[in-house]
């Protein structure tokens, strides 16, 4: 485990551009209005993740938190700016040891299901010289052990475990290449609330145990301020506000961090009168000019229309990307 | 779109009282009951045995009533509110109980009594509003089908019907939308529609199966808030099925907690919440992260689910549960608890009836 | 209803016995599959069986031609089961090698056309581009072919004998398999373990063989059980036909082609016995590939 090393993302950029085809080509030869077609999912990201630390990154759909999680590790290269951990660019490259390791949201799609999880979870320190072969059923028993698994289960398939119990074996899988960093992507979005307890439980005993670093990609506000040091808030691809947990959920300051904590239903408000934002989350496809969130802003003026706002230091640790903080949306 | 409504606009209250026990106090009084559920056994055959999805569910609602089904996977929430659409297909079958709407007995009905009701006067909302929209068909042509199917009015009538149910969901330009088809819409706005189509009819009770659980947190915002609009304005009856214990915190008056196919505690969404009766509902409002101290362990319930095949005698959470006794191996009744409440379990949290 | 399951799960039994207790819930795939059982029996043990080996011409008698079925040999010392042909040779032995020679030259094909067409396929799914586009492209052309034209044309240009025919066979099947093998593959490619795969620094070659393919082998199966039934069909219409396989190694369709001309004449059993040969091999396999489909269709499973 390489602990003590910081994850920086440099001015993250991923476009996906469908290209056209050969028919498409000639249909816009001819005078048709089809165009290549851009989706934004990442635009210029840029933050950090200290070694130990939980960084919670929320976001929406279409907020481009998946994606900046699969670039992290390497899944997908950047179309701009650069990853680097220990300062070193993270590359992914078959038959070397990741240095991270990606959690996904199904716990069931993420297993192969026709391979046995013992032979699952060793594959890969296998393959890269972490394990010897003979050694491996016992590398693999300690594993499942450190993630809450009956160890005489490895030679079942995935089918036949729970939902939480799959969850545990893509940790587990995870665990074995000795990754420095774990991106979770919704890891536990798709979980029953009792068993969510118990998988967040398990997160937070590992961090504690093996000195692991997390980003927690997740859309829920909820398990992010119990479980992160800092929060960073992403809308349409963009980060938006960043800062420590505490202060961020005690006093937002961009609008639509406002607009999210205010709308997420809690146990102990009864019978409210739910007050939306206006619209919808617009299409990666076509993103609004000048400040993503204006058509949906509250406090939008004519400046929130043309020209983006910058992430800006508004407090010691705290950024924020709003016109408000600089001089006013006029 | 709605726009933001001030504060100040108190809601209409329902059943004449401002109290929030107050419809529920009703439901025991004589007022006929909108929706009886009596017994419901829901019987899937499986290759291992049968399955009893649902197994002895009982509750009822008043008219204009909201009451909150919460429970987890294998709960048997959505079997309850597939069983009283009659909605449930082979290998599964209602084999025991009542489900009485209106007076009528809805289980073992002619089939042709229980399709004029869908979507007449109980319509349903699923989870993928997909499963409401062909995406082959336009969406007037659904929507008018769905008001063509159960009465007689002239097609522009209808028209006009349904670019009004479309308004009122918030759709803008309703008549430009009204010709696209289910995929020109977003996931919102495709449950907006199936949400319009569930009101066209002007339903006495809507059925809505976890229809905000797979949309973001500010559409979901949107959409509870124009349900509770909706259905205060109509005075329909809605049963919110969800795992979601805060969405019922904000919208319901009475909740439901299922476990293991039945129904493990009852009774007004203060009471229930606030001062939980069965140790499951405790467990569940325990975990949540909200109710827990930042960077502690979460309080967790030991252990899964059984499965449905394997159920342990008598109460089926005794095996997770810290305070099971030899007595809780014994069928367990379901127990009232005061005026309002209702509980499944030999040592409650909560004794006497709150004041 | 519920996307994941969290309740525990019964896991006792194992993916055989599952998939056994659930091809075995249909009696009509259960006959299928016995019937099959018969007919690879006879075919593989047919030397031991055939009372006459029918083409050791030393031992065949002209007089003893076109016999119906039940008669005896002109001296008596032989029972034909169900006759004889017009060169005097048992039914029952001639069925038999038969048998024999079809399901072999079928499967042979099947197997060969099989391997090509899914590696093909596969490799094109996982690399995509240009190659996928090209290859994708040939399969649509060759598949806008009739069979049968394509086989004659083949057998045409490079004449008459089992390999030829086998080669003929393989060029004809294998654009389906490349076809099913591609789809397959493209669904799976974009599942999550493939990434999950690819983010363990598992090389390509790995994560194609030890991932990929195994996931996309059933509805390869199942193409495969079919597929080798029509190979079985078209062998035997091209030697119907006159071409094809050889008459020193006459297959089920040479047989009935033989006994064509002696139909209206009422001397039956020459065409009809094979016929029905040909048709129980076909009808078996088509059965045990119907429920192989319907029990390895992951939507209806779990």
């Amino acid at each position: 485990m390489n602990a003590g090393l910081t994850l920086e993302i440099r001015n993250v950029s991923k476009r996906f551009v469908k290209r056209l085809d050969v028919v498409e080509r000639l249909a816009a030869a001819l005078g048709s209005a089809v165009r290549e077609q851009v989706v934004h999912a990442v635009d210029r990201v840029s933050f950090e993740v200290h070694a130990g630390e939980v960084v919670g990154l929320v976001g929406e759909s279409g907020c481009g938190k998946s994606t900046l999680g699969r670039v992290v590790c390497g899944l997908y290269a950047p179309t701009e700016g650069e990853v680097l951990l220990g300062g070193e660019p993270v590359r992914l490259r078959a038959d070397r040891k990741p240095a991270l390791q990606m959690i996904f949201q199904d716990p069931f799609a993420s297993l192969n299901p026709r391979m046995r999880v013992g032979d699952a979870i060793a594959e890969a320190p296998i393959a890269h010289g972490l394990v010897k072969r003979a050694a491996a059923p016992d590398h693999v028993a300690e594993l499942m052990q450190q993630v809450g698994l009956d160890p005489s289960f490895a030679r079942r398939y995935p089918h036949q475990f729970s939902g939480g119990q799959r969850a545990r074996i893509g940790i587990a899988r995870a665990l074995a290449v000795k990754p420095s960093l774990l991106v979770c992507d919704e890891a536990v979005a798709a979980l029953d609330v009792s068993i969510q307890a118990q998988v967040l439980n398990l997160f937070m005993s590992l961090r504690q145990r093996l000195g692991l670093t997390y980003l927690f990609i997740s859309h829920d506000l909820g398990v992010v301020r119990h479980l992160a040091d800092r929060v960073v808030i992403m809308y349409l691809g963009r980060v938006v506000e960043s800062g420590p947990n505490d202060a961020l959920y005690a006093a937002p300051n961009h609008p639509y961090t406002q607009a999210l904590l205010a709308e997420v239903p809690r146990l102990d408000r009864r019978q409210r009168h739910y007050l939306p934002i206006r619209g919808e989350i617009p299409s990666p496809l076509a993103p609004p000019s000048g400040c993503h969130f204006h058509p949906r802003c509250p406090q939008a003026g004519a400046r929130c229309r043309v020209e983006q706002p910058a992430l800006l230091e508004i407090a010691p640790g705290r950024r924020s990307a709003c016109h408000l903080n600089d001089g006013g949306t006029a | 779109m709605t726009t933001p409504r001030s504060q100040s606009t108190a809601p209409a209250p329902r059943g004449g009282s401002l109290a929030w026990g107050g419809p529920a106090l009703r439901s025991m009084s004589t007022a006929p009951a909108l929706l009886e559920v009596r017994d419901l056994v829901t019987e899937f055959a499986t290759r291992d045995g049968a399955l009893h999805a649902v197994n002895g569910v009982s509750f009822s609602l008043q008219p204009g009533e909201v009451l909150g089904l919460v429970g987890e996977s294998g709960s048997g929430k959505s079997v309850t509110g597939f069983s009283i659409m009659g909605l449930v297909d082979p290998p599964g079958r209602i084999v025991g109980g009542s489900v009485r709407f209106e007076g009528r007995e809805l289980v073992g009905t002619d089939p042709e009594v229980m399709r004029k009701l869908r979507g007449n006067r109980i319509a349903m909302i699923f989870q993928d509003p997909m499963m409401t929209l062909n995406p082959v068909l336009r969406i007037d042509t659904q929507m008018i089908e769905t008001i063509l199917a159960h009465e007689r009015v002239s097609e522009k009538a209808a028209r006009e019907r349904c670019i009004e149910a479309l308004t009122r969901v918030g759709i803008a330009s309703a008549p430009e939308r009204l010709r696209q088809y289910p995929h020109q819409f977003s996931g919102g706005m495709r449950q907006r529609v199936a949400i319009a189509i569930a009101l066209l009819n002007r339903p006495a009770l809507i059925i809505a199966d976890e229809p905000t659980t797979a949309l973001d947190v500010t559409v979901q915002g949107q959409i509870l808030h124009e349900m509770q609009q909706l259905v205060r304005e109509a005075g329909t009856a809605l049963v919110w099925i969800t795992h979601d214990l805060a969405v019922i915190a904000g919208l319901a008056d009475r909740v439901a907690v299922m476990y293991a196919g039945r129904v493990v505690e009852q009774g007004p969404v203060a009471d229930v919440l606030d001062a939980p009766a069965h140790h499951y509902t405790r467990g569940l409002l325990d975990s949540v992260p909200a109710n827990n101290t930042r960077g502690q362990p979460l309080s967790q319930i030991a252990g899964m689910t059984p499965s449905l095949l394997r159920l342990p005698a008598g109460c089926a959470f005794r095996d997770r549960c810290a305070a099971a006794t030899a007595l809780c191996a014994q069928p367990v009744e379901l127990r009232p608890l005061g005026p309002s409440r209702q509980v499944r379990c030999v040592h409650p949290l909560v004794v006497e009836a709150l004041a | 209803m519920s996307a994941v399951p969290q309740t525990a799960i019964l896991v006792e039994e194992s993916p055989w016995r599952r998939f056994v207790s659930q091809y075995a819930a249909s009696k009509l795939a259960l006959f299928g599959l016995a019937l099959l059982a018969l007919v690879l029996l006879l075919a593989v043990f047919a030397p031991w069986i055939a009372p006459q080996n029918p083409y050791d011409l030393g031992k065949l008698d002209l007089m003893d031609a076109r016999l119906p079925p039940g008669s005896s040999s002109a001296f008596g010392s032989f029972h034909y089961l169900l006759g004889t042909d017009g060169q005097g040779r048992d039914m029952w032995s001639a069925i038999l090698y038969g048998l024999r020679v079809s399901l072999t030259v079928g499967v042979t094909s099947g197997v060969i056309a099989l391997t090509l067409g899914a590696a093909l396929g596969i490799l094109a799914a996982y690399v995509g581009g240009r190659f996928e586009q090209v290859l994708m492209r040939i399969v649509d052309i060759q598949l806008g072919f009739p069979a049968i034209l394509v086989a004659l044309v083949l057998i045409a240009t490079l004449g008459k004998g089992v390999d030829k025919v086998i080669i003929a066979l393989v060029t004809v099947q294998w654009a389906y398999y490349a076809r099913t093998a591609r789809s397959a593959a493209l669904v799976e490619r974009h599942k999550e373990y493939m990434e999950a795969a690819r983010g363990l620094g598992l090389s390509s070659a790995r994560i194609v063989l030890r991932h990929l393919l195994p996931n996309t082998l059933p509805p390869l199966i199942v193409v495969g059980t079919v597929q080798v039934a029509h190979a079985i069909a078209l062998e035997a219409t091209l030697s119907f036909l006159g071409l094809g396989l050889p008459t020193t190694e006459p297959s089920l369709g040479l047989l009935i082609a033989n006994g064509y001309e002696f139909l209206l004449s009422g001397k039956y059993w020459i065409s009809v016995y094979p016929g029905i040969a040909l048709l129980a091999t076909i009808l078996a396999i088509n059965l045990v590939g119907d429920q192989l489909r319907d029990v390895l269709n992951p939507r209806l499973a779990r």
